[in-house]
């Protein structure tokens, strides 16, 4: 799936997961904990929820603290992972709450962000 | 069970006529000192609409204890509250006119505890005038509350002889009355507003609404100590000053809020200077005055009030005495500054005052309430003829005439809690008083775009104007980025290089062998207007921000991406004129391609100075001095490292004149990183206001 870093990968919170299935999304979430076998693991977004994201081989690391997810919605509304990055919170915290207010803005006002939503022209 | 008190008893007895028996309640005893013997009661009686006070000096009547009966006072058998029967009793008319009763047998009817409280509502008694007047409601077709008006000047005026004799006083506004005093005795209660220095015994009824602290002095004419108070009745106000003895006697017994009866002190003209009370003269206590506790005070004027709200207070004028309600967002530490005029330690401590119009003010308390003040769980404070002074805008500073509550028990109070604890604290609030250092985000600056700076002709009036934006740098000129200073510490003055290895400075008027590098860097920022969308994330590869700006113009998609490699810019922007689609690639070997972008922005040039350039160059200007003499290329690497980043400024403009040319000139007086999360709160917050004007 290596196209899916080509096309607008909109950026979601758990509440838009049914309107996204099939699509390439980015979820950023805090991580709420790990299957043991490595091959998926719980975010929670800015409103407490959560979403469990797939991933087709196991981690091989350690994660934790906010993460940002970009794979595509699975018929189960579960995030099939393509790609993660951690944030680094060393030097300031990541305002979770902050950026669901920002996605808010994006999802209600899609005419100003058309990338933001996945709905082109 | 309750027991039912002879009503009218008291003023029957005081009439002369006989009374049998009466049912009455003690509401105090009082000891006489009698020199020899053994002492005498006096005591306070009611019998339900009356009393005959025992507590004033000057009395109408009296109701005395027959010494047999002394053990039962002694024994506490009889004591305030407790109701008894007085089966004899004896009238003396004493030559003045007073009437004074000796009980000489009495049956203790029910205890003071088994009565637990007051019966009925009674009135001092007072010969004046008729019984009805004195039961409170009623009938009674005159005036019934505000007794001492005018409307009981035919019954008094007969009876009033015994007080002094000149009735034609000096500008009394009003005949004294005799209402309300007690034992409706021969001190008349005097209206506030009538009191004058030519009359000295003279009684007011009047409540505490500014207590002052006891204050020392000490110059040649020796030393001594002072506290004031400020007086109010239904009439006016008044000053009163005790001094020395009096204070230490006074101080203990006046409390704030409190009505008392004052008699007899010293009036003078009043000395404006220390006081705004509305007054031509003042108070001195004297040894003869008198300080007594009024229980019936429901007609003087509680401590009024009259509120300003703080966004009012920057069109108040300086040195205006005012009063303000706030909330205490925040409050420093209290501090020791030394007043130089007497070499004197003093502490203060400024705390920060929010009201509902979501304007912050700084107010500096003094002395002791500094030291004790506690702004833990952000109070309300109330402070009553504080000074509006013009520092950093518009300040308050608390005077010694001042009064200040903490969470005072008014409507007001309840009002600002109600709103602070639901939507005031979110509220990001400006400061009139443009404090620094505020941790409270955005309480100190005034956020602008600057299309809003442009749009608003910030700077173009008589005095700077100051605000705070985001802004990027999108330019930084470094020619004549530099200039050579003179190296005195205090001196920033360009030098003249003479050219023999010395270097001049006019303003010094000297020479020197050397100079410091000052920077002055001309910086040209781009802010945006609407939101910033930010997300950004450090990972191990690099930085990822993404930044997607909204301004009325047209949207910006901007995602800088930032990687080990270097930086990369991309910027699309769509404008009614059209797309203009930025592409810089920036790494660490060399410089690409920068283009600006057209139309849907403000760009903004700002001088900065020293300390702002050196924070965003990251180098002192000595460093770069060395380095733009030593190695060019990277003395312009340190310029092109600084572009593209996102800083607060705080921007002072001001229209100048030169050489009849007249040019908006911005300065940047601070330079920090930006704060996001604050910075995306005002976004938000600024998105929905606009969305909701449609």
């Amino acid at each position: 799936m290596g196209d899916i870093h080509e096309v607008p990968r909109p950026r979601i919170a758990t509440g838009h997961l049914a309107q996204y299935i099939g699509q390439p999304v980015c979820f950023v979430g805090r991580v709420e904990k790990i299957h043991p076998t490595g091959k998926f693991f719980v975010l929670s977004d800015g409103l407490g929820k959560h979403t469990t994201v797939e991933l087709s081989e196991p981690l091989d690391e350690e994660i934790s603290g906010v993460i940002e997810v970009v794979g595509r919605v699975t018929n189960q509304a579960t995030i099939m992972c393509v790609s993660y990055v951690q944030f680094r919170e060393d030097k300031s915290p990541f305002d979770l709450e902050l950026y669901n207010e920002a996605l808010k803005v994006i999802h209600e006002f899609p005419e100003y962000f058309q990338c933001g939503t996945g709905r082109n022209t | 069970m309750t027991v039912r008190l002879s009503e009218g008893a008291i003023a029957a007895i005081m009439q002369g006529e006989s009374v049998s028996k009466p049912v009455l309640q003690v509401m105090n005893t009082r000891a006489i000192a009698t020199g020899t013997g053994p002492p005498r009661y006096r005591v306070l009686m009611s019998d339900g609409v009356n009393t005959l006070s025992c507590e004033y000096e000057q009395l109408r009547g009296a109701f005395m204890l027959a010494t047999q009966l002394n053990p039962l006072v002694e024994e506490q058998r009889l004591a305030a509250r407790c109701v008894c029967q007085v089966n004899r009793f004896i009238v003396n008319s004493l030559k003045d006119g007073r009437r004074v009763v000796i009980l000489m047998d009495v049956n203790v009817l029910k205890t003071a505890e088994e009565v637990g409280g007051n019966i009925g509502n009674p009135q001092p008694y007072n010969e004046g005038q008729g019984q009805q007047r004195s039961a409170a409601p009623a009938a009674s077709p005159a005036p019934s509350k505000p007794q001492q008006q005018n409307g009981n000047l035919s019954g008094a005026g007969a009876a009033a002889p015994k007080y002094h004799a000149p009735s034609h006083q000096f500008g009394r506004a009003s005949a004294p009355s005799t209402v309300k005093t007690p034992g409706g005795s021969q001190a008349k209660v005097v209206p506030i507003a009538s009191l004058n220095p030519y009359q000295s015994k003279w009684t007011i009824c009047a409540r505490v609404t500014q207590k002052g602290q006891i204050r020392t002095w000490s110059n040649s004419r020796g030393e001594g100590k002072l506290f004031s108070i400020e007086l109010v009745d239904e009439s006016g106000e008044i000053r009163a000053t005790a001094f020395n003895d009096q204070a230490d006697k006074f101080f203990p017994l006046i409390e704030l809020n409190k009505v008392y009866y004052f008699t007899k002190g010293h009036l003078k003209t009043a000395n404006k200077q220390y006081s705004a009370v509305k007054n031509d003269y003042e108070i001195t206590f004297s040894n003869d005055t008198s300080v007594v506790p009024c229980d019936d005070a429901q007609h003087i004027p509680s401590v009024q009030f009259d509120f300003v709200s703080i966004a009012d207070l920057e069109n108040t004028p300086k040195d205006s005495i005012v009063d303000v309600i706030g909330i205490c967002k925040s409050y420093e530490d209290v501090s020791k500054i030394t007043v130089k005029a007497n070499n004197r330690e003093v502490s203060k401590r400024n705390v920060h005052l929010m009201d509902t119009s979501g304007k912050l003010v700084t107010a500096t308390l003094w002395g002791n309430e500094a030291e004790q003040f506690d702004g833990s769980r952000q109070p309300v404070i109330a402070i009553k003829g504080a000074r509006v002074s013009d520092f950093g805008g518009r300040s308050l500073s608390v005077l010694s005439s001042s009064t200040v509550v903490i969470n005072p028990d008014s409507p007001e109070a309840f009002k600002l809690r109600g709103w602070f604890d639901s939507e005031g604290q979110l509220l990001e609030c400006t400061s009139i008083s443009d404090v620094r250092g505020g941790p409270a985000a955005g309480a100190n600056a005034n956020w602008k775009t600057l299309y809003e700076v442009k749009s608003e002709n910030l700077g173009q009036g008589d005095k700077a104007d100051y605000f705070s934006c985001v802004g990027t740098i999108v330019h930084l000129r470094k020619e004549n980025s530099m200039y050579q200073a003179c190296p005195s510490p205090e001196c920033n003055k360009k030098v003249i290089d003479q050219q023999n290895g010395l270097y001049r400075c006019e303003k010094c008027d000297r020479e020197f062998p050397n100079f410091k590098y000052r920077m002055m860097l001309l910086v040209s920022a781009w802010a945006g207007q609407g939101l910033v969308l930010l997300v950004s994330a450090w990972a191990g590869q690099g930085l990822v921000l993404l930044v997607s700006a909204w301004a009325e113009q047209g949207l910006m998609l901007l995602v800088s991406a930032w990687g080990e490699q270097g930086l990369m810019l991309l910027v699309s922007a769509w404008a009614e004129q059209g797309l203009v689609l930025l592409v810089s690639a920036w790494a660490e070997q060399g410089l690409m391609l920068l283009v600006t972008i057209a139309d849907c922005v403000e760009y903004q040039w700002v001088t900065c100075f020293q300390e702002a350039a050196e924070f965003i160059l990251g180098q002192s200007a000595a460093f770069l001095g060395e380095l733009k003499e030593k190695n060019e290329q990277a003395f312009e690497e340190v310029f092109q490292n600084a572009n593209f980043s996102t800083y607060e400024f705080r921007i002072r403009v001001k229209l100048e004149t030169y050489n009849d040319e007249s040019r908006i000139k911005a300065t940047a007086l601070d330079v920090k990183p930006v704060n996001y999360t604050e910075y995306g709160k005002r976004l938000v917050a600024s998105i929905r206001r606009n969305a909701q004007l449609g």
